[in-house]
């Protein structure tokens, strides 16, 4: 079980700060979801993380030990990257079984059951796959390599809807039956709000939120209706954004809804983790 | 570095140099034993393996591992960086594979190699250490013991077909540091500094009363010397002791060096047609 703690973490690429003073713990067991907008620094930070690229400053502890250049702490992690590290000539059965020699709980059987399962011909070599299907060999090794962290960096990458839908199921049962910290980067939020139990979200390279998603449910409400309805509600409030399509209008709005006196004619709903990524992150 | 992460890189590498060895290999022979066919029906109409031979064949394993060298490296490199282990190990797993396949290649020179050329009618194996440190058949002739030659043989060819693979290994770690820009400017430096940049400097230098020529020249000859290679000296038999001493002294410089390069190289994913 790994708990890493990441220590005042700056990247920069050129002029561009692609990291600025990141401090943050990733504790074990958790399924984290790491949200950010374009460019926000999310994949940097897992390549970081894994040893992938240096930080220019910072540092990164793994059980207390520092990450860098470190088999007994780097050990402990594996990374799905949007890029194939792997020889691209390499056919997936190839790869599965190169994994395999660097984790000693590699479960190759249930990499070939999750192959059957996506219909991916384990023969093929990588450089021939599609996207979607590169991504879904990606997936499959994460999950059967056993490791105590896990990052994805967009895992659905490519992926129609049956297969994404099979990778948050898959996923949950491998987190319930092996328990492990997953580190998810996507931006598909609805789609994943169900799995993460805590998000961490980036904005401009620096740390906005680390929440729980439970507490992130109960920092506001949307309330929708009539705009004239929801105008009059929402004075004296505040409201982080809203949303109108035609004479219909939605406020999100900071506070406990349990604790307000709400009409009957609107409609009222827990805030979501795509509404408040969004409000967070609009510039 | 710990010990599963080594070995875990050690056989993942070994087992891919391994597999385009023997393919290489197997090419190489095949090639070699058609042409010999050919050449022979064409002289005398007739289909024999009269003349077949691998002359230089430890030069040539030597130029094998220096591609290898470089080829690998990146991709061991990657491999090792997808799956949690640490620049030092993989680079330190890649010299030891890359030695452990030298040892197979120069077993498979120092024994396939002659019985090969037994084939032929002359039965001498022709190798580029023998012109360097002296000929088996000397060695054999003034009374040393034919197997203690034979493995001395082995010894210096597993050591040269190494360092030739470090040579790669240095290259590769170099290119694989660098940006696609630093790539385009050190593959310019590499070619044309040699070219035009050794001629310039000889003039220039020439001007001003110095002999570049006579220095370089000077500067290679110590090396030979350094080296034991026979020549130098005129004799028939090079110094063994001081030119493997040497051949693995460079070797461990030219791994450090790698090592300095690579140790906080960022991870160059695999490039992929169409993508």
């Amino acid at each position: 079980m790994s708990t890493i703690e990441i220590k005042n973490l700056s990247k920069s690429f050129g002029k561009n700060q692609a990291l600025s003073d990141v401090t943050l713990t990733l504790k074990e067991n958790c399924i984290y979801g790491l949200l950010g907008r374009n460019g926000a620094g999310k994949s940097t930070l897992m390549n970081i993380i894994n040893n992938r690229i240096f930080a220019d400053s910072g540092e990164i502890l793994i059980d207390g030990i520092p990450s860098r250049d470190n088999d007994k702490a780097l050990g402990k992690l594996h990374m799905m990257g949007e890029q194939l590290l792997y020889a691209p000539s390499l056919k997936v059965s190839e790869m599965f079984k190169a994994a395999a020699c660097f984790y000693p709980e590699y479960d190759m059987e249930y990499a070939m059951k999750l192959s059957e399962e996506y219909k991916l011909n384990t023969k093929a070599k990588l450089q021939k796959l599609s996207t979607g299907y590169r991504s879904i060999a990606k997936i499959i090794n994460a999950l059967a390599c056993n490791a105590d962290v896990v990052f994805f960096d967009e895992p659905v990458l490519g992926l129609d809807a049956n297969h994404r839908d099979m990778f948050y199921r898959q996923a949950i049962e491998k987190y319930n039956s092996r328990p492990a910290t997953f580190v998810i980067s996507t931006h598909l939020i609805e789609e994943a709000a169900g799995l993460i139990e805590r998000a961490v979200v980036i904005k401009d390279g620096r740390l906005l939120l680390d929440e729980d998603t439970e507490a992130i449910r109960s920092m506001g409400y949307s309330v929708s209706g009539k705009a004239s309805l929801v105008d009059e509600f929402a004075k004296g409030r505040e409201v982080m954004s809203e949303d109108t399509l035609g004479g219909l209008k939605t406020a999100y709005i900071k506070g406990d809804r349990f604790s307000e006196n709400i009409p009957d004619e609107l409609e009222v709903q827990p805030l979501s983790l795509q509404s408040l990524f969004i409000h967070l992150t609009n510039s | 570095m710990t010990k599963h992460s080594f070995t875990a890189s050690y056989k993942y590498q070994v087992r891919r140099i391994i597999f385009m060895l023997i393919l290489t290999l197997c090419a190489a022979l095949v090639a070699e034993i058609i042409l010999v066919a050919i050449a022979n029906y064409g002289i005398d109409g007739r289909l024999t393996l009269e003349g077949i031979g691998f002359p230089c064949l430890d030069a040539l394993s030597g130029l094998m591992l220096f591609i290898y060298g470089a080829y690998f490296l990146a991709e061991f490199m990657n491999a090792g960086a997808a799956n949690g282990v640490s620049r030092t190990t993989s680079l330190v797993s890649a010299i030891a594979s890359n030695f452990t396949v030298s040892a197979a290649l120069a077993l498979f020179v120092s024994v396939v190699s002659p019985l090969i050329n037994s084939l032929s009618d002359s039965g001498s194996d022709i190798f580029l250490l023998e012109f360097i440190y002296g000929e088996k058949k000397f060695f054999e002739f003034y009374g040393e013991n034919a197997f203690v030659v034979r493995i001395r043989f082995f010894i210096m060819c597993t050591l040269s077909v190494f360092l030739c693979a470090m040579v790669g290994i240095l290259f590769a770690a170099a290119f694989y540091k660098l940006s696609r820009v630093g790539t385009v400017i050190f593959t310019l430096i590499i070619v044309f500094v040699p070219a035009f940049g050794y001629p310039m400097a000889s003039i220039s230098l020439a001007k001003r009363g110095i002999d570049l020529d006579s220095c370089m020249k000077k500067f290679f000859t110590e090396v030979e010397r350094a080296f034991g290679m026979a020549h130098v000296n005129g004799s028939q038999a090079g110094d063994f002791v001081r030119g493997g001493f040497m051949m693995l002294l460079t070797a461990v410089v030219m791994g450090f060096i790698a090592w300095l390069i690579v140790r906080r190289a960022n991870a160059k994913p695999a490039a992929i047609r169409g993508d």
